[in-house]
């Protein structure tokens, strides 16, 4: 896809990207932190920006808000160059950095106004919005609390908070769930796939099971560089072309798995209680031989189900492939 | 527009609230009120309370504030920067530069509060004496105006570090190299210490405390303020190309127009006025490399202007240039077309125009005019010292701005205490130089000569004297004294070269008038002699010289015995009569010619110890003068003498009863008389008339001038008939000593309160936010 053209609405009307990179690339003098990078999210995506610590991924996200400019390359927000006219595209813009940004000696109604007032909303508005955010969020009780007295969860979601005060079509949250609690993250993540139901989102995270429970398409960054853009489950087969298949077996477990591995078609078993996962050579459908294989030992199947790739692996292979590659 | 407003308020009142609600602001200001209330009393305190201003504050004050001002604006980004909201306040659709002037507003608003808090000193002033509030509220106008050239410096400092300790170093490191580029100054010689001046952070804030709002001072304090805060603004661009590489050549026209109007700026110091069309063309050439560039890159420049993308974003400096370039060209105006604002009560140090072209056009070499003002700190032990202190501070102060139109007056104050050396060399020794050291003196020595300026002089009419001191010691403008020729009178060249001499001494010049060839007597005749003609005066003459008395002359009549009609009712009309004879004065005179008068202290007007009159005739004054006429001996035989009737012979001479008028005789005579009212406007000379006449010319001839005070008589004379005849004549504005009145419960009140009330009410404020933020 070539570079969009403002000149013609038709295009606009038709992709409605809102979120575009293009040749993106980052120097901090001589190191090279995001190297040539691009993709597209279109409105009502909510994409996962994966990668290791150090990926680039801060950096991508910091030159999509403006708060930093591009070496070479652009970026879009809502069709506004965020290296020409960043303002525009901020008014867009809902962003939740890495580092929560809070003004300790600050109440948490008092932050959330500043943050509305700064985005631009009149006093009023200023006002429901806060009450309105801080039900989303479930921030009630903290409402006069200095945000110095805050548990971290609680400053993660002063920070969402603060991110959608204004409604922005396009959030983007660096790490929304980093070093908080797993209840805490359990809620948060439902709250980001809530706010997703009317927004573009982009999210990064290191945390894999989070983007695949929340994401409908992830962008794998590795050194820079883009190794993998695409839905998870095309992802899985892109990775390997294997499938898997989830088995629960009622029998001995070790004698299972011989069985069930000496089938043709089926290249790996591993047992995890209660499930045997099989990993399927491409093409192959060996469903009804399991079966048979396992009526014929007197084992009772209860159930069988089809996977895709787990992302950790995807991810795994993904990086460990561009390690070895470099 | 009304976005930005919109924004830079918001910001402005968080910053604001910020500091309200931390100890932090509590506690600087708290020290810093500490710190200049100690300063405000211990100065009246040290001039005895002979003073009702704010001085001791301001000094104190103005050093203060650049501390205090890089501590308070210290965490306004660089916080931030630690905290990672900056990446917050970044995203959001503010400009940077509404950051950063909403930051810098808020710290501007706690200085305030912290100035206000400090017109209490000036509260307790308005309490306990009568100050003059405009030297007080333009002080205040400098106090913030220094102020926010200084939290300026320190949001700048903020923004490029995000280390807080780091930014306080920085910003007291530049503002320090700012106020001690002053000192240095002093040490350069001509134009390049002439530059660092102007570029100097204290060189400016004098001016103020004495109640003067200079445009250039104001141009200067919002440059610095302008110019550190649009740093700031392009720190932050900066940070987010993380000083990329700048790309383009596109500005190098417009910085090589920025060092132009460098160059410019300082060729307006360091040449003289006559090169002033040089400078402004090079003005003109580099404006106008600044404007086609910006003109080239008309898009790039509205885009770096109005977006946050700027300086690094087009990698030019057109930006740059441009804002540069309209800040020093406002300073480069600013020195050629300014105002000076005097708000003291009394428009004190507003130099009238006549002085202003006085010392335009003042001729000589940079420094040629020494002007030394001696005095003394004020002694509380000495009845009237500080008084003397604060005149002639006052004085000096006068003088700095007469040192701002012109490079001749070399002006310092010397301590006579500190620099014995200096008194012998520009007061001698003499009984008078230890009064003169007391009540303070002004030595004014040019070319022509030197004068003194007294304490109670400056305090009645400072700008006549001091302007009067520097046209007569230069020679640029004299009074003079005419003698009248052409009558066989003792010309100044020969017998009365040393009455002219005198006069010189005096700083008189000395000219000849020809009456003969005249219409009128000169305009600038500070007095006309007619000294001892042989040969008859004319009658055209003689109205010439009556008709300019009656205009308000000023004349001195020297006759001898037995002159000519003419003259004799010339005298007569002024209410003096002349008679034949020559006076004799057996009881005093000087042996052994009976006819030479000797006249001691208590027979003259001036308590003269010896005069003497060879040859002499009576001047007596007539019996009915009318009202407003003065008429007065002005010295006078001893009962003893008498006007001898018959020519002096061998014989001795004796007194003929009922022929020759007796003792005691005047010698000589003043006539003080109004111009009459039916007398032109346009024709005064003074409003007053004044005539002297001695019965005698012999006794300022070069032969007795030197003898006994005959000198002192006729340079008395002379100044008494120039008198009220400036060289230039100016508004007289008495300097009002103004002072507290104590008891000592107030004044300890005033102390205790001063130093201790205010800074302990922000502490323990200090102490309630803390513990409510607990």
């Amino acid at each position: 896809m070539g570079p969009f053209d403002p000149l013609n609405p038709s295009l606009a009307t038709f992709r409605c990207s809102m979120i575009r990179v293009e040749d993106l690339t980052c120097y901090y003098g001589e190191r090279l932190a995001v190297d040539n990078i691009a993709f597209n999210i279109e409105k009502g995506e909510i994409v996962g920006f994966l990668g290791p610590n150090g990926a680039g991924k801060s950096s991508t996200m910091r030159m999509v808000t403006g708060f930093l400019m591009p070496t070479r390359g652009k970026a879009w927000v809502a069709d506004h160059d965020m290296t020409r006219d960043s303002r525009e595209g901020r008014r867009h813009l809902g962003y939740l950095p890495e580092i929560v940004p809070l003004y300790y000696d600050m109440t948490t109604r008092a932050y959330l106004q500043y943050a509305g007032r700064l985005r631009g909303l009149d006093k009023a508005t200023t006002a429901r919005r806060v009450d309105e955010v801080v039900e989303i969020c479930a921030l009630q009780e903290y409402r006069d609390v200095l945000l110095a007295k805050l548990s971290k969860g609680f400053r993660q979601r002063v920070g969402l908070a603060q991110s959608i005060i204004h409604d922005p079509e396009v959030l983007i949250l660096d790490e929304p769930t980093i070093g908080i609690d797993p209840i805490q993250v359990a809620q948060t993540r439902q709250l980001i796939k809530h706010l997703g139901e009317n927004r573009t989102i982009l999210l990064s995270s290191h945390i894999l099971p989070e983007v695949s429970m929340v994401c409908e398409r992830v962008i794998i960054i590795h050194q820079g560089r883009i190794v993998a853009q695409d839905s998870i489950e095309n992802l899985s087969s892109l990775v390997t072309g294997d499938e898997q298949l989830r088995l629960r077996v009622r029998g001995p477990a070790n004698e299972v798995s011989g069985v069930l591995g000496a089938i043709a078609g089926v290249s790996e078993v591993t047992y995890q209680e209660p499930f045997h996962t099989l990993r399927v050579e491409a093409g192959k459908e060996p469903q009804g031989e399991i079966t048979s294989a396992l009526v014929a030992k007197g084992w009772s199947l209860l159930s069988m189900e089809t996977v895709g790739m787990s992302l950790e692996q995807i991810f795994l292979q993904l990086t460990g492939a561009g390690e070895g590659a470099s | 527009m009304r976005e930005a407003l919109r924004n830079t308020g918001i910001v402005a009142r968080k910053e604001l609230l910020t500091y309200l609600g931390s100890p932090m602001a509590y506690i600087v200001t708290a020290v810093f009120l500490a710190l200049s209330g100690f300063f405000f009393v211990s100065f009246l305190a040290a001039n005895s309370y002979a003073d009702t201003s704010i001085a001791g504050f301001l000094g104190a004050a103005q050093v203060l504030i650049l501390l205090f001002a890089a501590i308070l604006t210290m965490r306004l980004v660089a916080e931030e920067k630690k905290l990672g909201t900056w990446e917050f306040v970044l995203t959001t659709p503010v400009r940077d530069g509404e950051i950063i002037v909403g930051k810098f507003l808020g710290s501007l608003a706690v200085l305030c509060g912290m100035l206000v808090l400090t017109l209490y000193y000036a509260l307790l002033l308005v309490l306990f004496g009568d100050p003059d509030i405009g030297p007080m509220a333009t002080s205040y106008v400098g106090l913030l105006l220094i102020g926010s050239a200084c939290l300026a410096v320190g949001a700048f400092a903020s923004t490029v570090t995000s280390n807080q300790i780091v930014s306080v170093v920085l910003a007291g490191g530049i503002l320090a190299a700012l106020w001690l580029l002053g000192l240095v100054a002093d040490l350069l010689p001509g134009g390049v210490g002439r530059v660092l001046t102007r570029l100097s952070l204290g060189g400016y804030f004098d001016a103020f405390s004495r109640g003067i709002i200079d445009t250039q001072a104001v141009v200067y304090y919002l440059t610095v303020t302008i110019l550190f805060l649009y740093g700031a603004v392009r720190a932050i661009d900066a940070g987010r190309w993380r000083l990329a590489q700048s790309q383009g050549r596109s500005g190098s026209l417009a910085l090589i127009g920025l060092a132009t109007l460098f160059v410019a700026w300082v060729l307006d110091f360091v040449l003289p006025i006559a090169s002033a069309i040089v400078t402004w063309a090079i003005v003109a050439i580099g404006a106008g490399l600044i404007v086609a560039n910006a003109a080239l890159e008309f898009r790039r420049v509205r885009g770096a202007l109005t977006s946050s993308r700027g300086l690094f974003g087009i990698g030019t400096g057109v930006s740059l240039s441009l804002v540069v370039g309209v800040l020093l060209l406002a300073n480069l105006i600013s020195t050629t077309v300014f105002h000076r604002f005097d708000f003291t009560g009394l428009d004190q140090f507003t130099l009238t125009s006549q002085t202003q072209e006085v010392l335009r056009e003042l001729e000589g070499d940079a420094g040629a005019l020494k002007v030394v003002s001696f005095y003394s700190d004020a002694n509380p032990n000495i009845e009237g010292s500080a008084e003397a202190f604060a005149v002639n501070d006052f004085g000096f102060s006068l003088l700095e701005e007469y040192a701002r139109y012109t490079d001749v007056l070399d002006i310092r104050r010397e301590d006579p205490e500190l620099r014995p050396d200096l008194i012998r060399e520009y007061l001698g020794q003499s009984p008078l130089t230890q009064l003169a050291v007391q009540i303070g003196v002004v030595v004014f020595r040019g070319s022509e000569g030197q004068l003194w300026v007294l304490g109670p002089q400056i305090q009645a009419e400072a700008e006549n004297a001091f302007t009067s001191a520097i046209l007569q010691t230069t020679g640029t403008r004299q009074r003079i004294v005419y003698f009248v020729t052409g009558h066989g009178e003792p010309s100044t060249g020969g017998d009365y070269s040393a009455a002219r001499e005198g006069l010189r001494d005096n700083l008189f010049q000395v000219g000849e008038l020809d009456l003969r060839r005249l219409d009128e007597i000169p305009d600038n005749a500070s007095a006309v002699v007619l000294a001892g003609p042989q040969l008859p005066v004319s009658e055209r003459e003689i109205a010439l010289l009556d008709r300019y008395l009656r205009q308000g002359g000023r004349l001195m009549l020297l006759v001898n015995p037995n002159p000519q009609q003419e003259l004799r009712d010339l005298v007569a009309s002024w209410w003096l009569a002349i008679e034949d004879g020559i006076v004799v004065d057996p009881p005093s005179h000087v042996t052994p010619n009976i006819d030479v008068p000797l006249v001691d202290a208590r027979r003259n007007q001036f308590g003269l110890s010896e005069a003497y009159f060879p040859g002499a005739t009576v001047i007596g004054p007539q019996e009915d003068t009318p009202e407003g006429v003065r008429v007065l001996p002005i010295a006078w035989t001893t009962p003893g003498g008498w006007q001898e009737k018959q020519p002096i012979g061998r014989s001795d001479p004796s007194f003929d009863d009922g022929v020759d008028p007796v003792g005691p005789l005047a010698l000589g005579a003043t006539v003080e008389a109004p111009v009459a009212a039916d007398v032109d406007e346009g024709e005064h000379a003074s409003p007053t008339t004044r005539l002297a006449v001695m019965g005698d010319s012999d006794f300022a001839s070069n032969q007795h001038f030197r003898n006994g005070n005959n000198s002192e008589l006729f340079l008395t004379l002379i100044n008494w008939l120039g008198e009220g005849d400036e060289v230039i004549s100016v508004d007289r504005k008495v300097v009002p000593l103004r002072r507290l009145v104590l008891g000592p419960e107030e004044s300890r009140f005033l102390n205790l309160s001063s130093v201790g009330l205010l800074p302990l009410a922000l502490l323990l404020i200090a102490g309630w936010v803390w513990w409510r933020r607990r």
